[in-house]
C-alpha cells in the first residue's frame, strides 16, 4: 500500500536547476500539486455548500418528516451501489500498484475494472432516478435529493472520463514503472479516491442519518 | 496519515479511513439516533479537517521561509 509520492517541491527538479526556485514558483510545492491541491478544496467546498442546504432544509422542516411521508429511499440498493464504488477504489490502487511493478497486464486489468464498475454505479443511479417515485420539483426533499446525488453524479462522469484516457493511454503502453512515467494514472486514481469519500458522506448523510 | 493529496496511496489509506469512520456513524445512527449518528459524523469531520489544515499549512509553507525575499 506504500506508495511513492508525487515530486512536491524542488526536490523534483533539483537535477536541472540550484539554488532558489524561480519567481512566480513555490520553493515547497510542486506547481501540479498546487493545481490538484487547490481544484480538490474547491471541490470540497462545493460539496460543503450542498451539505449545508442539506442540513439547513432538515432542521427547518420537521426531523420526525424527513424524508417526507410516503417518499422511501432504496436504501438497499444505495448500499450495493456504495460497495460498487469503493471497490472500484480497490481497483484503481491495485492498477497503480501493479505498474509500480511493471504489470503491465494488471495495469490494463485494474483500470478496466474501475471503468466497468463506475459505469456500473452510474447505470444503477440512473436507474434508481427513474424508479424512486418522485422528481427534483417534489419539494425541499425531491430538489436536495437529485443536487447532491446529481452533483456526485457529474464528478464520477468526470472521472470516468479521465478513467477512459488512461485506459486507452495503458493499452498503448504510455506508462512504465518509474514514477513520472505513471502519473496519468496516479492523479486520475486520486481523484477518484476523493469522488468515493463523498460518496460515503453523501450516502451516509442521505440515506441513513 | 499525511496528506492525502501526496501520492494515490496516501488518499487510498484515507479512503480505509473514511470507510471506518462511516461504519462508526451508521452504528451510532442505527444504535441510537440519527441525532448521535450526525453529531459523531461532524465531529469526525472536524478534525479531520483540522489534521488536513495543518498538513495544507505545513506544505505550502510561510512566505517569512522564501529565500527570496529580501
Amino acid at each position: 500500500m506504500e506508495s511513492a509520492s508525487i515530486p512536491v517541491g524542488h526536490a523534483a527538479d533539483e537535477h536541472e536547476h540550484h539554488g532558489p526556485p524561480e519567481y512566480h514558483k513555490s520553493a515547497r510545492i510542486d506547481q501540479t500539486v498546487l493545481g490538484i491541491l487547490l481544484f480538490i478544496l474547491s471541490e470540497i467546498m462545493l460539496f460543503a455548500a450542498f451539505f449545508a442546504a442539506y442540513f439547513f432544509l432538515r432542521v427547518v422542516a420537521s426531523p420526525e418528516s424527513w424524508p417526507p411521508a410516503g417518499i422511501e429511499l432504496p436504501v438497499l440498493i444505495a448500499g450495493i451501489n456504495t460497495v460498487v464504488l469503493v471497490s472500484s477504489s480497490f481497483t484503481v490502487h491495485y492498477a497503480l500498484e501493479a505498474i509500480k511493478h511493471n504489470n503491465h497486464l494488471g495495469l490494463k486489468l485494474g483500470l478496466g475494472l474501475t471503468w466497468l464498475l463506475g459505469a456500473t454505479f452510474l447505470f444503477i443511479q440512473v436507474n434508481e432516478y427513474i424508479h424512486i417515485g418522485f422528481s427534483a420539483r417534489d419539494g425541499a426533499f425531491g430538489s436536495i435529493f437529485y443536487s447532491l446525488t446529481g452533483l456526485h453524479g457529474a464528478h464520477v462522469f468526470v472521472g470516468l472520463l479521465l478513467l477512459t484516457f488512461a485506459n486507452i493511454r495503458a493499452w498503448r503502453g504510455h506508462f512504465g514503472p518509474e514514477q513520472k512515467n505513471h502519473l496519468g494514472v496516479e492523479v486520475p486514481g486520486i481523484y477518484w479516491h476523493f469522488v468515493d469519500i463523498m460518496w460515503i458522506v453523501v450516502f451516509v448523510t442521505i440515506y441513513i442519518i | 496519515m499525511g496528506n492525502p493529496l501526496k501520492s494515490e496511496g496516501a488518499a487510498f489509506r484515507w479512503l480505509i479511513a473514511v470507510i471506518a469512520g462511516a461504519a462508526v456513524v451508521i452504528l451510532a445512527t442505527v444504535l441510537i439516533s440519527s441525532a448521535a449518528g450526525a453529531i459523531i459524523g461532524f465531529l469526525m469531520i472536524a478534525y479531520v479537517a483540522v489534521v488536513i489544515a495543518k498538513g495544507m499549512l505545513h506544505m505550502l509553507g510561510s512566505p517569512d521561509e522564501d529565500p527570496r525575499q529580501d
